[in-house]
């Protein structure tokens, strides 16, 4: 690694210091000028106060930078009252989204009782894969889901909400599937079947994160295309 | 009665001129403020791009979407950034040539 490139990481690191916002839009633009400097600086001598310039500049002016952000922001910041308010709704929805799922699992077991007293074999009901695991990954899907579709931007509350329960309808449907497949076919311990469906399921969240996060970014997009 | 008018700070000034003849991008216009100022002014990244964002949020520069050829991003003055160095401009001379005035008449004595 040439003494350049060694520099222009460290400075990059340095960088750091500006708010992400900031950084986002001219992080590059600021690598290149400095290189540039670096690369017109002639002798050794020059090149390190043009290395003193840069670190001592990154460093105020991000500090500089990083305080204006902050005051901007806290000048826009809702009021603790509302603050409070949207934490307790928050709270409400992820409570309610596991109250949703636990009351979802009930009503399946329900119904596997059924049929199991009806004289189905216990083979459809191998797939649940433990009692302790199911409530476990279905209580915990449905705030799951909401946390990470949180990460969406332009998406709001309610929207979350609707999906997450969509999607811990679908996990639980999945769940069924693939560990009553699982346990039929193959002769796996029931909590691997649980530990593969978990890691699966949460690969598909991250990929329906990033899918939604496209199609709500789009609008965005587009019209910054436009102007 | 003319409206007053707040000044912009000198690296805002300096960067208005250094982008008064042509579009620019960072490392010229830091070249071209060098330049301007006799080597009395000089920028690192950081100031250079803290100053071009607040001019750019002020609508007196935008930046110009960077081509294939160029990559990079090219900064140019708008309408309202040209209004507003010819009014500091004028500012400037009228306090110069008052200044050199004074000088003159009372010969630099103290």
């Amino acid at each position: 690694m040439s003494t350049h490139r060694k520099i222009l990481t460290v400075y990059k690191q340095c960088l750091r210091l500006y708010p992400a916002e900031f950084r986002g839009r001219y992080e590059a633009e600021m690598l290149r000028v400095a290189a540039d400097m670096l690369h017109d600086a002639p002798g050794k001598k020059d090149k390190v106060s043009v290395v003193a310039w840069l670190f001592g500049d990154a460093v105020w002016s991000g500090l500089r930078t990083q305080h204006e952000y902050n005051k901007r922001a806290s000048a826009t910041r809702p009021s603790t009252v509302r603050q409070m308010a949207r934490a307790a709704l928050h709270g409400v929805q992820i409570v309610g989204l596991g109250v949703l799922g636990y009351l979802w699992l009930n009503m399946l077991l329900f119904a596997f009782d059924d049929m199991v007293r009806l004289g189905a074999t216990r083979i459809s009901v191998a797939g649940l894969a433990g009692q302790f695991v199911v409530y476990a990954v279905m209580v915990g899907i449905a705030p799951l889901a909401f946390i990470m579709l949180r990460k969406v931007p332009h998406m709001t509350a309610w929207s979350r909400v609707l999906w997450a329960a969509g999607l811990s309808v679908l996990g639980f449907a999945g769940f069924m599937l693939f560990g009553g497949a699982g346990s039929a076919l193959v002769r796996v311990p029931d909590w691997l079947v649980a530990a593969a469906y978990a890691a699966l399921f949460y690969w598909a969240l991250l990929r329906i994160r990033l899918r939604l996060g496209r199609l709500y970014a789009t609008p965005r997009l587009i019209r910054n295309l436009w102007q | 009665m003319k409206r007053a008018i707040e000044l912009l700070p000198q690296v805002s000034f300096s960067i208005l001129v250094a982008l008064s003849l042509r579009p620019r991008h960072g490392y010229e216009i830091m070249q071209q403020v060098e330049a301007d100022s006799l080597s009395r002014i000089k920028l690192g990244p950081g100031t250079l791009y803290t100053t071009i964002q607040k001019l750019v949020d002020e609508g007196l520069i935008k930046e110009i979407e960077p081509t294939e050829a160029t990559r990079r991003r090219y900064y140019q003055l708008t309408p309202a950034g040209w209004q507003r160095l010819q009014a500091e401009s004028e500012y400037y001379t009228n306090v110069a040539q008052l200044s050199q005035l004074r000088l003159n008449q009372n010969g630099g004595q103290a």
